[in-house]
This record gives C-alpha cells, sequence and structure tokens, in this order.
C-alpha cells in the first residue's frame, strides 16, 4: 500500500485547524432567528441573489447553500409574520460563511415575500435536511428520486441505487459525501444505497455538465452530499416495515471545545424474498424473487469549528454492506453475494488573509475500500469470487482574492488511487491518478445588472493518459420578477478501470482502447420566476440545456454476444420545468416538476432512438400539509418508457409509483416524540426501471423517533 | 451460427382466420394488407402471387427484420421482446420460432401480422439457442445448458417434456422426417471433446441414435442435395480452427471432416450445386465445393461483401441467389445480395449494433 496515501490522510488530520470548513467550492450556511425573541425562526424562506439560488431553511431556522461560486450575494431572508431582510455576504472558494439573521415579526403577511423553492435556474438544487426528513427515504437515492431529472437505476430493494442525470451513464455523475467520492473504483457508478438519509445535512445537485469545478466524472452532474445533524441534541429511531425490514439509526450533535461534534449510526435489513408476476415476455406466470436480504450499517463522526474562518472540520465515517443479487427474474442468481466495506477520513481547513480579501483553503481525505462479489452458481458463465480493494487519497489547495471588479481564484487537485481486484486483468493492480489546476473569475455587478462567472480547469488523468480542458462560463440577470441565466460548459469522463480492464472471461470483454467521453459543448439557459397571489406563493423554473456527449461508453455485446464498454456519439438535449405552489397559512405545499431528455445515439441515418433505459419524460407530482403537529406527504413519479435496447423495439412502457407518508410528533418536555408511517408503490405498482428486475410493489414502514433538543 | 433451411410445407396453422386459410398458407406479413383487401373486396379475384422474404434475427435488438427479396426496400422489425439473447429461428407457414438465449423461452412471431405471437416458457437454465419445426405446430428447441431439447406447440403455446439429447445442444436441422440436433459438447463453454448428431424421430419425438463427430464445438448444419448435412464446427475462438463435418444421412456416418475453416465460423448454407457457403466472424464467406471437395473461397480469399471481412450468416433464395449477413457495431448491419460472381448486387440494412443473424426465406407459391 502507498505510503503517501497514509501521510495524505494523516496530513488531513493534523492540517484541521480549529473551525468550520467546507467542500468546494463556497458555501453560506446560518440560522434564522426572531429579532425579538431570539427563538427560531420555523422554515424561512432564502433567495440568493444575483445567483437566483432559494432554499428553505428547516423547522431549527437553520439553512446552508452549496456550490457558490467566488463573489458578493444578496441574501434575502423571508418568513411569514416577519419582515423580510437582506444582506451582502462575501463567499470564496472553500469558505463556509456563517451567518446569523434576525427577523422583524410584523403584524400582517407581507405581500410579494419571495417564495421557496428548492430548484434554480441554472445550478444547484439542494434539499435540506428538514426536507429530507419529510421524505419517505431510508437512503439518499430515496430523497434524490424527488428530484426532477434525476434517475435511480436499482436492480432489488435492498440492491446498489445508481444516479443517472439527464439521461447520462451512472459512472458519469459525481458524487462526494463530505468531499470524498463515492463512485466505485471499477465501476466508476456511485452506490447511493450506502448512504443512509440519516445524519444528512443537506444534498445538493449540480445538473449539468461540472468538469470545470469538480473535474473528472461530472459530464453528467455532480451530487454533494453533507453530513451533520439537523440540530443539536440528540435522536434515536426505530422503524419495521414490509419484506421484514428492521432499521434504527442515532443521530447526536454537541458542542465540544470551540466547535460541534456530530455522530450519527444508522442500520437497516431486509428480507430476502418477495412474490412477483414474471412478464409475459419471458413466458409469464409467478415467481418467487430470493436472496435479495441485506444488511447495512453506517457510522459517521466529524467534529467541525467556528462560524467564519479559519475554519475546519475532521471527519470519518464508515459503512458495511451485506446482501445478496438476485439476478434477472428469468434467470436467478441464488447464490450471488456483495460485501462491501469502506471507511473514509477528511478533513478541511481555510485561512483568511489579514486584510480579509483573500481566503486560501486545503482540504484532503483518505478512502479504503473493500467489496467483494462472489457467486458460485450463477445463470450464466463461471463461478466466481471478486474482490476489489482500494486505497486512495485526494487533496486541493486553492485561493481566492477579492480584487476590484469581483473575485479571481485559482487552485489544483489530485486524486489518487491504488486499486487491485481479481475482477480486473493484472491483479497486480492499478495506480490511477487525476489532477487537475483551475482558474476562476467572477464579477457579480457586470453591466446591466449582469452577474458573470467564468472557471476554467485543466485535467490530467493517467488511465487513460489523457490531458482535458473544460469551462464554464455563466452569466445571470434579472429582468423585473423574471431570473434569467445562460451559460456555456463542458466536462469530461474518462472511462473506468472496469471499462478498460475487467478481466476477460464467459461474454465480457474489457476495452483497453476506449476514450474518455466527454461533453464538449453544453449550452445552458433557465428563466424562473416567483409570484404572489394573495397568500399563495408560486415559483416556476425552466430550464434548457443542449450538450451532445462525444464518445458516451455503453456496454454493448458484438457479433459474438460478448459484452464490451464501446464510445457512442450521443445527442442530446432536453428540458427541465419545476414548479412549486405554497400556502403558507395553510402549511400546504404543492410541486409538479417535468422533465424531458432527449438522449439519441447519433448516427448518420438518425432514426431519433433513445439511448438503451434512458427513458425520455420524468414526471414528479406531489404535496405535503403541515398542520400543529401532523404532516402528510404524497408524491407520485412517472418514469416514461424506454427502449431496453438499442433501437427503437421492444420498448417498455412508463410507469407511476405513489408514494405517501404521515407523521405526528409530540413534545414533552424536553423531549420530543414522533410516529411516522410510509407507504411506497401505494397502489401497488409493480414496474421498475429495469426489465426482469421486478419491483416488490407496495410496502410499508413505521418509524418511532425520540429525540431531545440540545439547550444551546 | 444456426442456418435453417427453408420448409416447404405450406399447411396452414388453425389461429389463422377462415378467410386466410384458401389465400394465405405461406404468406409473409408484408403481402398480409393486399391479401386482406382483396378476399374481403372479392371473394372470387384470382390468388395474389406471394413473394419470398428474408428473415432475419438480430441479437443486440431482440427482434425479427423482415425483408421481401423482391422490393427489399420494404422491410418489417419485430420486436421479440426486452431481453435475451437470440440468435436462431425456423419460420413456418405463416409463423416464426425464436429462441431467446438466455432467457429460457421460445418467441413465436406471427409474421403476416408482424407481431410477436406469444413467448413460451423453458425450463429454467435452458439456454433457448437452436429450433426447428417438425410440423406445422410442434416446433423443438434446444436447451443447451439442459442437454434437451424441448417439443413446444407453437400454436396451444405449450411446452412439452424435455428429450434428453447430448452435450450442449445449439442446433437443430430437420430432413425426412427426422430432426438432426447438433451438440457442441461444451463444458464451461469451452470444447470437451468433439461434436454429434442426436437423431430424433419427427413424429414419434423419440431418439433414434447419434453420431459423433470430429470437429469441436458444432454451430450450424445445412442439409445439402443427396441427403448430405453439413455441420460447421466454430471450434475455439482465436485457435482458428474451425472444421467442417460432412455427415450421410442415410448412413449415418461422418464421411468426411474438413479443416480450414478459419477463425470461429458460425453459419453455413449449401445450394443446389453443392456449394457450401461458410460464414465465419472476422472474415468472410468460405466456399467450398463439396464435389470437388475443395475450396473455391479459403480463407485467404474469403467473399467480403462491400470490403467487410465478416459474415455473421448466409443463406440463398429459392432463385439460388447468395446472400450473406454483415454484422456491425456502429452502422446498420447488411444482407447482401451477390451475384453468380460474387460481387453484391444488392445491400438491405437489417439491424444495427453487433449483431448475430439468422436467415430464413419463404418459397413462391
Amino acid at each position: 500500500m502507498p505510503v503517501f496515501l497514509w501521510l495524505l490522510g494523516a496530513a488531513a488530520l493534523v492540517a484541521a485547524p480549529t473551525t468550520v470548513a467546507a467542500q468546494w467550492p463556497g458555501e453560506i450556511q446560518g440560522r434564522v432567528i426572531d429579532e425579538v425573541t431570539g427563538s427560531p425562526v420555523t422554515w424561512p424562506d432564502l433567495v440568493l441573489l444575483p445567483v437566483a439560488i432559494h432554499s428553505v431553511g428547516d423547522s431549527g431556522g437553520r439553512f446552508r447553500l452549496h456550490g457558490l461560486a467566488p463573489g458578493t450575494y444578496t441574501l434575502s431572508v423571508s418568513a411569514l409574520g416577519f419582515s423580510t431582510t437582506t444582506l451582502e455576504v462575501d463567499v470564496r472558494d472553500g469558505v463556509v460563511r456563517d451567518v446569523t439573521v434576525a427577523l422583524s415579526p410584523v403584524a400582517i403577511p407581507i405581500e410579494g415575500v419571495t417564495a421557496s423553492v428548492d430548484a434554480v435556474p441554472v445550478g444547484a438544487i439542494t434539499l435540506g435536511a428538514e426536507h429530507i426528513r419529510a421524505l419517505p427515504a431510508n437512503t439518499v437515492a430515496d430523497v434524490l428520486r424527488t428530484v426532477s431529472g434525476v434517475l435511480i437505476a436499482t436492480t432489488s430493494p435492498g440492491g446498489p441505487e445508481t444516479p443517472s442525470i439527464r439521461g447520462s451513464a451512472t459512472d458519469a455523475v459525481l458524487v462526494l459525501v463530505d468531499g470524498v467520492p463515492l463512485n466505485d473504483p471499477v465501476t466508476g457508478a456511485a452506490d447511493l444505497s450506502i448512504v443512509p438519509s440519516a445524519g444528512v445535512a443537506s444534498v445538493t445537485v449540480l445538473v449539468g455538465a461540472h468538469s470545470a469545478r469538480y473535474g473528472a466524472r461530472a459530464t453528467g452532474g455532480v451530487i454533494l452530499i453533507r453530513s451533520g445533524s439537523p440540530e443539536r441534541g440528540a435522536s434515536a429511531a426505530a422503524g419495521v416495515g414490509s419484506l421484514e425490514s428492521w432499521e434504527g439509526e442515532a443521530v447526536a450533535s454537541k458542542r465540544a471545545g470551540s466547535g460541534r461534534l456530530d455522530a450519527v449510526a444508522t442500520y437497516r435489513g431486509e428480507g430476502g424474498s418477495f412474490a412477483f408476476d414474471q412478464a409475459p415476455e419471458v413466458g409469464g406466470g409467478t415467481g418467487q424473487v430470493t436472496n435479495a436480504d441485506s444488511r447495512r450499517w453506517s457510522g459517521r463522526l466529524s467534529w467541525t469549528t467556528g462560524g467564519d474562518v479559519p475554519s475546519g472540520t475532521v471527519g470519518g465515517s464508515v459503512e458495511r454492506v451485506e446482501r445478496g443479487l438476485p439476478g434477472r427474474s428469468f434467470a436467478p442468481s441464488p447464490s450471488a453475494r456483495q460485501t462491501l466495506t469502506q471507511a473514509r477520513v477528511f478533513g478541511t481547513a481555510t485561512h483568511r488573509t489579514r486584510e480579509g480579501r483573500g481566503v486560501s483553503r486545503f482540504a484532503a481525505y483518505t478512502h479504503y475500500y473493500d467489496s467483494r462479489f462472489n457467486d458460485s452458481a450463477p445463470p450464466f458463465g463461471l463461478p466466481f469470487d471478486d474482490e476489489t480493494t482500494l486505497i486512495g487519497g485526494g487533496a486541493d489547495v486553492g485561493h481566492s482574492e477579492a480584487i476590484g471588479f469581483g473575485t479571481i481564484g485559482g487552485g489544483a487537485d489530485a486524486r489518487l488511487a491504488s486499486v487491485e481486484s481479481s475482477a480486473l486483468a493484472e491483479t497486480d493492480g492499478y495506480d490511477r491518478a487525476d489532477l487537475g489546476a483551475w482558474l476562476s473569475a467572477s464579477i457579480p455587478d457586470g453591466p446591466v445588472g449582469t452577474s458573470w462567472t467564468a472557471t476554467f480547469r485543466l485535467d490530467r488523468s493517467s488511465l487513460p493518459a489523457s490531458w482535458f480542458a473544460s469551462h464554464d462560463i455563466g452569466l445571470r440577470f434579472d429582468v423585473g420578477r423574471l431570473r434569467l441565466a445562460a451559460g456555456h460548459r463542458s466536462s469530461f469522463s474518462p472511462p473506468t478501470l472496469g471499462d478498460q480492464f475487467f478481466r476477460e472471461g464467459v461474454g465480457v470483454e474489457p476495452n483497453p482502447d476506449l476514450e474518455a467521453e466527454r461533453v464538449p459543448s453544453e449550452w445552458v439557459g433557465g428563466i424562473g420566476t416567483d409570484v404572489s397571489l394573495g397568500r399563495a406563493l408560486l415559483s416556476a423554473d425552466a430550464e434548457i440545456y443542449d450538450g451532445d456527449v462525444d464518445g458516451m461508453i455503453l456496454w454493448q455485446p458484438d457479433f459474438r454476444f460478448v459484452w464490451s464498454p464501446r464510445n457512442h456519439d450521443v445527442s442530446r438535449r432536453g428540458l427541465d420545468v419545476r414548479t412549486r405552489v405554497r400556502l403558507p397559512h395553510l402549511g400546504v405545499e404543492m410541486w409538479a416538476d417535468g422533465s424531458i431528455h432527449r438522449t439519441t445515439y447519433d448516427r448518420q441515418d438518425s432514426d431519433d432512438v433513445q439511448v438503451a433505459y434512458r427513458p425520455r419524460y420524468l414526471v414528479s407530482l406531489g404535496g405535503s400539509l403541515s398542520h400543529a403537529a401532523w404532516s402528510l406527504l404524497v408524491q407520485t413519479r412517472y418514469t416514461g418508457a424506454r427502449f431496453p435496447v438499442p433501437n427503437a423495439v421492444n420498448e417498455l412502457p412508463g410507469y407511476w409509483g405513489t408514494d405517501v407518508a404521515a407523521r405526528r410528533s409530540w413534545q414533552v418536555g424536553a423531549t420530543r416524540l414522533g410516529i411516522q408511517a410510509e407507504i411506497e408503490r401505494l397502489f401497488d405498482q409493480n414496474d421498475a426501471l429495469i426489465f426482469a428486475f421486478p419491483h416488490p410493489g407496495r410496502t410499508i414502514r413505521l418509524t418511532l423517533r425520540i429525540g431531545a433538543q440540545a439547550s444551546s | 451460427m444456426n442456418l435453417t433451411f427453408p420448409h416447404r410445407s405450406h399447411s396452414v396453422p388453425r389461429t389463422i382466420s377462415p378467410r386466410f386459410k384458401c389465400r394465405l398458407p405461406q404468406l409473409p406479413f408484408l403481402f398480409c394488407a393486399l391479401v386482406v383487401t382483396g378476399c374481403e373486396g372479392d371473394p372470387t379475384e384470382p390468388e395474389l402471387t406471394l413473394r419470398e422474404v428474408g428473415v432475419v434475427v438480430a441479437s443486440t435488438d431482440i427482434s425479427l427484420t423482415v425483408f421481401d427479396v423482391e422490393d427489399p426496400s420494404i422491410t418489417r422489425t419485430i420486436g421479440l421482446g426486452p431481453d435475451g439473447s437470440p440468435v436462431s429461428l425456423a419460420t413456418r407457414g405463416r409463423l416464426a420460432a425464436v429462441p431467446l438465449g438466455i432467457v429460457p423461452a421460445v418467441a413465436i412471431v406471427d409474421l403476416v401480422e408482424a407481431s410477436l405471437l406469444r413467448t413460451v416458457a423453458l425450463p429454467s437454465g435452458s439456454g433457448a439457442t437452436g429450433v426447428a419445426f417438425v410440423n406445422d405446430s410442434i416446433a423443438l428447441v434446444a436447451n443447451p445448458g439442459l442437454n434437451t431439447v424441448t417439443p413446444v406447440n407453437v400454436l396451444s403455446g405449450l411446452a412439452g417434456t424435455d428429450i434428453d439429447v447430448g452435450t450442449y445442444p445449439q442446433a437443430i436441422v430437420v430432413a425426412d422426417g427426422r430432426a438432426y440436433v447438433v451438440n457442441a459438447n461444451l463444458a464451461n463453454f469451452a470444447p470437451a471433446g468433439p461434436s454429434s448428431l442426436t437423431i430424433i424421430d419427427g413424429a414419434t419425438l423419440l431418439v433414434e441414435g447419434e453420431i459423433t463427430l470430429t470437429g469441436e464445438n458444432a454451430s450450424a448444419a445445412s442439409v445439402g442435395p443427396g441427403g448430405t448435412l453439413y455441420v460447421i464446427h466454430s471450434g475455439t475462438w482465436g485457435m482458428n480452427d474451425g472444421s467442417l463435418s460432412v455427415v450421410n444421412l442415410s448412413s449415418r456416418t461422418e464421411t468426411a471432416h474438413v479443416a480450414g475453416f478459419g477463425n470461429f465460423p458460425g453459419s453455413v448454407e449449401v445450394d443446389e450445386r453443392s456449394l457450401v457457403y461458410v460464414g465465419v466472424f472476422g472474415v468472410g464467406t468460405l466456399v467450398w465445393d463439396a464435389l470437388t471437395t475443395s475450396f473455391v473461397h479459403d480463407s485467404t480469399t474469403p467473399l467480403t461483401p462491400d470490403g467487410i471481412a465478416s459474415t455473421s450468416g448466409v443463406g440463398h433464395d429459392s432463385e439460388g441467389r447468395l446472400y450473406t449477413l454483415t454484422p456491425d457495431c456502429q452502422l446498420p448491419a447488411n444482407a447482401h445480395r451477390l451475384s453468380s460472381n460474387y460481387s453484391v448486387e444488392l445491400s438491405v440494412p437489417v439491424g444495427r449494433i453487433g449483431r448475430r443473424f439468422m436467415m430464413h426465406r419463404q418459397s413462391r407459391r
């Protein structure tokens, strides 16, 4: 094992100083309080201008805004019964700005108060802790299913859950958990099923090509998962549900020295059997899925300091998964198993110059990963027992400086990994290095009220050995109530170790000559608005994009029926629309989101064939009602028709899935009790994204929760 | 690669509506609309001349492409199902049967309606590859994963009791009322010994005997003039050991074994002149003359229509015209019709992206 990787991790721990820091880029976090009483203002509405990022705080008035380019922003905070307050916030790369906003209570509702949505025209979609907790969600994958444009692929109830954004491959979505990549070292896809939603402070989705900021594997988008407790105090929960599922979680957050200590531990186990109707296309009849059991443990511990620079975070997490891989319905794998153990240690530190105009940042992590797949009697091919071990690490440094017209910055980062896997051709292992350097500039107050940002980045990937240049240029401006934005970006995603060096076997063959897939030119344009109609707050955002993928990596069989990855040019353009209606006085929120993702093979005689298993249409409808101690959430999602093959035949029809969650809580002194009932697939729909991996249909889960909020 | 001979039987499946019975016993789907109009408009109208079609299995797309031999611009594509790895087919009357490979099932396609009629489940672990009709209602489907053959009633959708055959059957041909099951004899997907043929009586579905062959990994067979069966052995990928067995069906003996058929041949077709055409992946089409027992085009001089050195299927129509199928991973694959001097006289797009093909034809009436 390379010594430098351990040294890197040690450096991260040593370097973590005394205050809060963040992953790249900048963030704003804070708390909204009543100016008179000092008590938290629940569910405050937040609008960040000029980038038009909207978010909503949690019940404790806390909020966090991720993915911010350096610059000066105007934060507008409002809440029902309070006057709107605005303040200027200076954001630097890698810095978490901690602010406290005091709102003045007013006697009557304010007309024209800004609505809150979890979406923005060009930029980030942020879901806060309170929002996440209200969802019927076990994992971050369940959370992301509610985000327009995001598709989660899964093969069994407790199986891997991998995200695709706007028709991307699952290995073209970069997922960072506290700044550490979650993407699998062999397949490149991030398994979100191992990240429980408990103890997640926020989930931010950056849709589209974002390599200019995040480097490799960000062609479809980036998902930033931030751990942390939503409240200071402690809570515990236990749940039971269908499919013999059991779960438990414990979350604690308390002051420790000059900072805060957060700890989360979770467990979830599921049974391994359910009945299903075999599709008529494979002979019909009924069947029984077996070997679908899973057990998942996770633990996280982190310590963060202060609210302003210098600041720092140091933490670690560990996850373990044991599960069966039931295989396809017509060819079950009764003995296929996966065991996964991984651990991460991370630290960040930032430092502000004396003059306060410059900010420097350093972050580092180490990552240990061990995964074993084995099947003594597979339905196809030969028995296998493959183990993959990764020792990896990364670091990034950067500095940004406020100058006359705005902010400029630059930095460099590195992700290193040493992988040994019996699933790969070279048993001696592979060393992978992804290095990048970037420059950025922002002009928050440009001509005629515009705001400009520009980032340029150069990456060097070792497998394959190539240079990649990426850029991201954005323009935003307001016209009356309309928020307008436009941008031009590029991105890349290199082939994975599995693509290039998978050990050749029965029916599979690696492709060492594979090239990175690229999005050389992605245009985006967005428009959004917020209006108030009486007490109703309406918001709507739409974003169009057009960015072909050169050499999308797709696995397909050749004429011998040997599967292998190949580069395919893909035409890609689409539209995301998100609308919200809120009636704060009634505690009602409704949403309707829709996406059209045209992701088609770019062929000489193109016949508009959607890439296999990339549905063109996605719809999400829902509503929530909060009244007194009760809350109710109903959401339904439509996954459009898709082709299972690379041609316009054998179409799988679209399907709906409806989930319901109801919650009741009681406050008994300092103790809060809660009970939550969730029904997934209310109408017992069995359809699944991927053919022959049936969904169990309606499942029910009941969760009891007890918590005590700290006084501070 | 397996290639079945065209079936000359024109009997009518019982599921066909009465108005079709007199006019459409062997009608390919492309004529369906025309005949329907004729039948309904004027019962006394003369029978329409039926045309010959090519039927191609697109393995990656899991579909059938049907094209009119006389007017190849007219094609239809029929989806077989969302999953599977079909590489073989058989047709009879208006029906086609396509084993689905990794999906333990056989798809029954109505070529007249250009639709999937039904999918019949086979035993789990079948590996369904290789099929042939023994009469109008019964098709035998090979189960290489189980070393059996399943009789399937294509009209009722019922599967019968499995018949034990040799090891790893992956093709079936029917001649003179008997089914000849081509056993590749693979173990862990590698040759474990010489290939063999299992002979099944088409009427009783009883095994009559077995013929041991010389080559390894038999994958396709074709019946030629004089009751001679030609079996192509794929051998081992990369070993350049493809070979051909010549089997006298009367004496049930292998009369010759010919080497030199390149790397992993997968399809074979014999014409009326006893010319044996063998499709070889990564090479092209080889031609061997059974009368002179010599190569006309060997692996150093293969037929490569459009310059593409790969052939995934071969066949010929009732006019004796040779067709070869060229797979491709990115561009549409093509069925090429070759002239008497083997130049390309016609190309028909029949599918897309790295697929294996079967070709079948139906005769004029």
